[in-house]
């Protein structure tokens, strides 16, 4: 099997957080992080990149999805505020090969005329599980397109004996493996073609210094880094292993090199990570099935209104203009994701994850948002502030529940 | 017929405040009510129709869910009772239900009862679990009532530049005054740097910044001008009275013309209130005020609010003694929510009975010498909501 396609653009997005010393060095997410947030921080720093772009297909791949029966991929792809009419949306996990079906898919549907494809691999592995094998957590963002400055081709594929199909090694599957997998029959593995340094990313590899494994993650995080790495690091094979395997070539154009990854927003990637939420057993908060189907697309998009007679959007939507009321006729407005903090308090009386700290942003459009700061991170009267989407504490059991939080922009922006 | 100077305030009860393990919901109407209809020298009988305010009936195992408990509480069937709710200003509404009934003319003799019980459950399992747990899954997730009025404090000291003593001036000031208030939950003076050394609960607010978690109910019968001036032992006029709205529980604190620096439900109430008083100067016009300091910032704001101190100079008019006893506009002259405490429902009731008080010379220890006109203003939800009352000597 071969299928090829290009990268037009890719980005990084690490957590902020780091634990561990020395070669035990890893990147950890925050209580109010998952794989899906990371996801959404990776697509969105590369869609901001580049020029507006409609995506053709979304593409996840994870080993730690929030939700095993699915439906991640599409959260992300309102989160990402794509547009969803006529969008393929895809999952794929089960193990670290994810992220190779997921590039694998991809170029097969670049080929077919659905171009281009964001692919996101995403992974929240912390340390401390399992026999000791590196863990951490980040996301990547790619854009698969025909053509571009970094072409690939996978070259092998393959399915590991079954008993070698553990998502993240010691038989660790955070995942359901009833995951979409799209592994090919079993083949001879190609030979080395030569010319390209190889980066192995497999169960017990070794991940990045300082970073960890990144799990799904990991394939594009160490191809751009052996990339970037070397004056001699044009091609690099790629191979994945973790209950499949694909063996991929990347050959990258003179003179490109990959974007960095986002260490953090705010400027300090060397911070221990945020104490774990304190155990929610006797939380019981509001639980809406219907509710939260009817209102997730405003929620996850940050759909307000804005009222033709007024200069600035509200959120919520409401059915009428709060100043002209039943006089105007309120449109669905995209609320800006950027701002100024008008004021904020640090609260210690509530009782999930507190003290809690929540503030008031005069956005970039006008609008206001009211919400909580990201956790880990503070803000001041006046800072500027972006909107990113973090993880809302729900009642154990129940799904996870994605809102917007605040968290201080500093220079060089996510 | 327009309410102003037309329906009366002629008897007022207040129970005791505080932590009442030992009373019932339904003990605390009727022992309001009880009072408020010997305080009016009728018979209970005379009452037409009764108007409850309970703002959590799910505090207390559903009672006060209908005003129905009012005919528990006062064998009052067969006639006619309402229950209203309007966030923290669910007393007040309950006064302006029978008032504008009685204006309306379909009954002269009316009452209005506010009550809540929030200590059966445990201060965390009351207003806590409402905003953390039944509120909005995700929109209000964070919300605490502290952590939304903290927003306000925040902005209003960094905009204008005070700093924490003149919120602490306000507990200080309150609980002081609550010491000539029997019926207050605190009545024990306390110094600004017990207010500044108390646990923080939202930044800027500690815990002496707000009002505690308290039992009580109380109960005013209002009455025709007409039939006040012939049977009335001694009554209030009610002068002004307006209800404004701002926004819902959960759009407050997004709409962007919200300045967090007071609340716009606040002025537009006491707007509507003072045309129909007359009041054209609140600061010379009144002689006495009882104002919803639910925490310390919502009193300094309330009086820019309802128009006795220019904006950004509430905090230092307060600090001048300007709203002590004895200053030039006392404010919360009862210890207020501060010191009171605040059982929902019976606030704004309590805020009413406390005016009238004072404009027919009967707040004892209280007393403002010569009192003849005074306002009642009653909150609710962020700024959602607010009310105003104002009161004059016939």
């Amino acid at each position: 099997m071969t299928l090829s396609a290009a990268v037009l653009d890719a980005a990084v997005a690490l957590p902020p957080w780091r634990e561990g010393r020395g070669a035990r060095r890893i990147a950890v997410h925050a209580p109010d992080e998952d794989s899906l947030t990371l996801a959404w921080q990776a697509g969105r720093t590369l869609l901001d990149r580049g020029p507006e772009t409609r995506i053709a297909a979304l593409s996840l791949a994870t080993t730690t999805a929030p939700v095993t029966d699915g439906g991640n991929a599409s959260v992300l792809a309102e989160a990402l505020r794509l547009n969803t009419t006529d969008l393929l949306v895809q999952e794929y996990g089960g193990g670290l090969f994810a992220s190779g079906a997921a590039l694998a898919g991809a170029a097969a549907l670049v080929r077919a005329g659905v171009a281009p494809v964001l692919v996101v691999l995403s992974d929240t592995r912390p340390a401390g599980r399992g026999t000791g094998a590196l863990r951490g957590s980040g996301a990547a963002a790619l854009l698969v397109t025909a053509e571009g400055p970094v072409d690939f081709r996978i070259t092998g594929a393959e399915a590991d004996r079954a008993d070698g199909a553990h998502a993240l090694g010691n038989g660790l599957v955070e995942a359901d493996p009833g995951f979409t997998r799209w592994l090919a029959a079993r083949g001879a593995r190609t030979p080395d073609e030569g010319g390209a340094r190889t980066v192995g990313v497999t169960t017990g590899s070794r991940g990045l210094p300082g970073i960890g494994h990144l799990g799904c993650a990991a394939a594009w995080a160490e191809t751009a880094a052996a990339v970037a790495g070397g004056p001699d690091g044009r091609a690099v094979r790629l191979e994945l292993g973790g209950g499949g395997r694909y063996t991929i070539r990347f050959d990258f154009a003179p003179g490109w090199r990959p974007h960095p990854g986002s260490g953090g927003p705010d400027g300090r990637p060397d911070a221990p990570p945020p104490p774990p939420t304190p155990d929610t057993a006797d939380f019981t908060p509001y639980t809406s099935a219907p509710q939260a189907w009817r209102d997730s697309r405003e929620e996850l998009r940050l759909i307000g209104a804005r009222c033709p007679r007024c200069e600035a959007p509200q959120y919520p939507a409401a059915p009428a203009c709060p100043v002209h009321g039943l006089g105007a006729e309120p449109v669905p407005h995209e609320m800006a994701l950027t701002g100024r903090v008008l004021t904020r308090t640090r609260d210690h009386v509530f009782p999930v994850g507190g003290p809690l700290t929540t503030a008031v942003v005069e956005l970039a459009d006008g609008g206001r948002f009211y919400g909580q700061v990201a956790a880990g991170h503070d803000v001041a009267i006046g800072d500027a502030v972006e909107l990113v989407l973090r993880r809302i504490a729900t009642a154990q059991g129940t799904a996870p529940r994605y809102f917007w939080k605040i968290l201080p922009t500093t220079e060089g922006g996510r | 017929m327009p309410l102003s100077r037309e329906v009366a305030v002629v008897g007022t009860g207040v129970t005791r405040f505080g932590v009442l393990y030992d009373r019932s919901y339904l003990s605390l109407v009727h022992e309001a009510v009880t009072e408020a209809v010997r305080d009016a020298a009728i018979g209970q009988d005379r009452i037409e129709a009764a108007w409850l305010g309970t703002a959590e009936p799910l505090l207390g195992a559903l009672v006060g869910d209908s005003a129905a408990a009012v005919t528990e509480a006062l064998g009052f069937a067969p006639r006619p009772v309402t229950r209203v709710s309007n966030f923290c200003a669910t007393g007040m509404e309950a006064v302006r239900g029978a008032a504008l009934a009685v204006a309306a003319g379909e009954y002269e003799v009316c009452l209005a009862v506010g009550a809540e019980k929030m200590r059966d459950v445990p201060p965390r399992g009351s207003l806590v679990a409402k905003t953390v747990e039944q509120s909005h899954p995700v929109v209000a997730k964070g919300r605490t009532a502290p952590g939304q009025f903290a927003l306000v404090a925040s902005r209003y000291l960094h905009h204008h530049g005070y700093g924490r003593e003149v919120l602490a001036e306000v507990a200080v000031k309150n609980h002081g005054n609550a010491a000539n208030n029997p019926k207050a939950h605190f009545r024990k003076p306390i110094t600004a740097a017990d207010v500044l050394g108390a646990p923080t609960v939202a930044e800027p607010l500690g815990l002496l910044d707000c009002t505690p978690t308290t039992d009580g109910a109380a109960a005013v019968v209002v009455a025709s001008r007409r039939w006040a001036e012939r049977h009335a032992r001694r009554y209030a006029l009610i002068e002004g009275m307006a209800l404004a709205g701002y926004a819902g529980y959960y759009q407050a604190l997004f709409r962007n013309d919200n300045d967090f620096l007071g609340f716009d439900a606040t002025r537009s109430a006491a707007r509507s209130a003072y045309q129909q008083a007359g009041i054209t100067d609140p600061r010379h016009q009144l002689d006495v005020v009882e104002c919803h300091d639910c925490f310390t910032i919502t009193e300094i704001v309330n009086t820019e609010d309802l128009g006795i101190f220019p904006r950004g100079r509430g905090a230092a008019a307060l600090m001048a003694g300007a709203t002590r006893a004895g200053g030039e506009i006392p404010v919360n002259l009862s210890g207020g929510l501060q010191a009171c405490g605040h059982p929902v429902g019976a606030s704004g009731v309590r805020m009413v009975a406390e005016i009238t008080d004072q404009v027919t010379g009967e707040a004892g220890a209280r007393q403002v010498p010569g009192a003849r006109r005074g306002l009642a203003h009653n909150l609710g939800g962020p700024g959602a909501v607010a009310a105003v009352t104002i009161l004059g000597a016939p």
